[in-house]
């Protein structure tokens, strides 16, 4: 970006007084050689002027403290999700491990058979669909009553 | 401090002593038991014994860890922390804990008068009557910026 563009960029921020010292020297000494900066610094100067003479609307109530809240509430949100979205990504690899090794240490202390009704349990087949299906089962019927338990709350609000 | 420190910060002391336990229980098991009735496993070199003895602890080690650590978080959260515990226990493979983490609340809001905590959504402060959040001004429930009627009765909101 050449010197030029980047003070053309500063000269709003100059118009409402937002500029710290050095950068208003170095606004001021190239204004003085551009024509076409000293124009545009003119205007809005002339913008801000009529600006500040509008009469000034009294701020809502509370509107610091709400803002600060909701500023607050959705920083905490955002961080929320994305510890989350991270989570759950390791979690269905450490549901996998837990998942694994419960079989590894169950076949080392059954000697590798376990026989119910005709079925060995700790073969990886038989003990893969077992706890594929306890597990499903179990989750869904929290994850309904969950669920449901949460739309009543929901709906009471 | 990094988020996972912070979060790892939450665990309880009880759930850190009660993972190293399960953690050496399981160690001592996994060295005496197997290793004595399978008659190959007497054969294995010392660090494999070590190896099969240590690594199948670890998944029980972190899940105790992640107990504890639904526990203190669905506190600080206000939500139903003895139910989502036994959830994160009996529900197996871990799913307890990530049913958990789908369905958890938002973190409290803090009031900027006062601090105290309330619940996401509420419009004023319980404890000092401090504004939270935009409120209807006829039913004085919280509404959203930028909504023109409150969707709970229908009045006219405006921010000023």
């Amino acid at each position: 970006m050449s010197e030029h563009e980047s003070m053309k960029e500063l000269l709003a921020l100059a118009a409402c007084g937002a500029l710290d010292a050095q950068e208003q020297r170095r606004l001021a000494e190239h204004a003085r050689e551009c024509p076409a900066c000293r124009r545009e610094q003119e205007i809005w100067g002339a913008y801000s002027e009529g600006l500040r003479r509008l009469p000034q609307p009294p701020l809502p109530a509370q509107l610091m403290e709400r803002t600060r809240a909701r500023v607050w509430q959705e920083r905490a949100t955002a961080a929320d999700r994305r510890w989350d979205e991270m989570m759950l990504g390791a979690l269905a690899l450490f549901a996998w491990t837990v998942g694994l090794t419960a079989w590894f240490v169950a076949r080392i202390f059954t000697g590798g058979a376990l026989v119910i009704m005709g079925a060995n349990l700790v073969r990886f087949g038989t003990w893969s669909a077992i706890s594929t299906v306890l597990v499903w089962l179990t989750a869904a019927v929290a994850a309904l009553a969950l669920g449901k338990r949460r739309r009543e709350l929901r709906r009471a609000l | 401090m990094s988020r996972f420190r912070q979060e790892l910060d939450l665990v309880p002391r009880t759930a850190w002593a009660v993972a190293v336990c399960t953690w050496l229980g399981f160690f001592l098991l996994m060295m005496l038991l197997p290793f004595r009735v399978d008659p190959e496993g007497r054969h294995w070199p010392l660090a494999g014994k070590l190896a099969m003895s240590v690594l199948p602890g670890l998944p029980i080690f972190i899940l105790v860890l992640l107990i504890g650590y639904v526990n203190a978080d669905a506190r600080r959260r206000g939500m139903r922390y003895v139910m989502w515990t036994l959830l994160a226990i009996f529900i197996p493979n871990a799913i307890g804990i990530i049913l958990y983490f789908v369905l958890r609340e938002p973190l409290l809001a803090h009031c900027t008068h006062c601090g105290a905590e309330a619940r996401q959504g509420f419009a004023f402060c319980p404890k000092c009557g401090g504004a939270l959040a935009l409120a209807c001004p006829q039913c004085r429930r919280a509404v959203e910026p930028g909504w023109s009627h409150c969707v709970h009765c229908g009045a006219v909101v405006r921010e000023a």
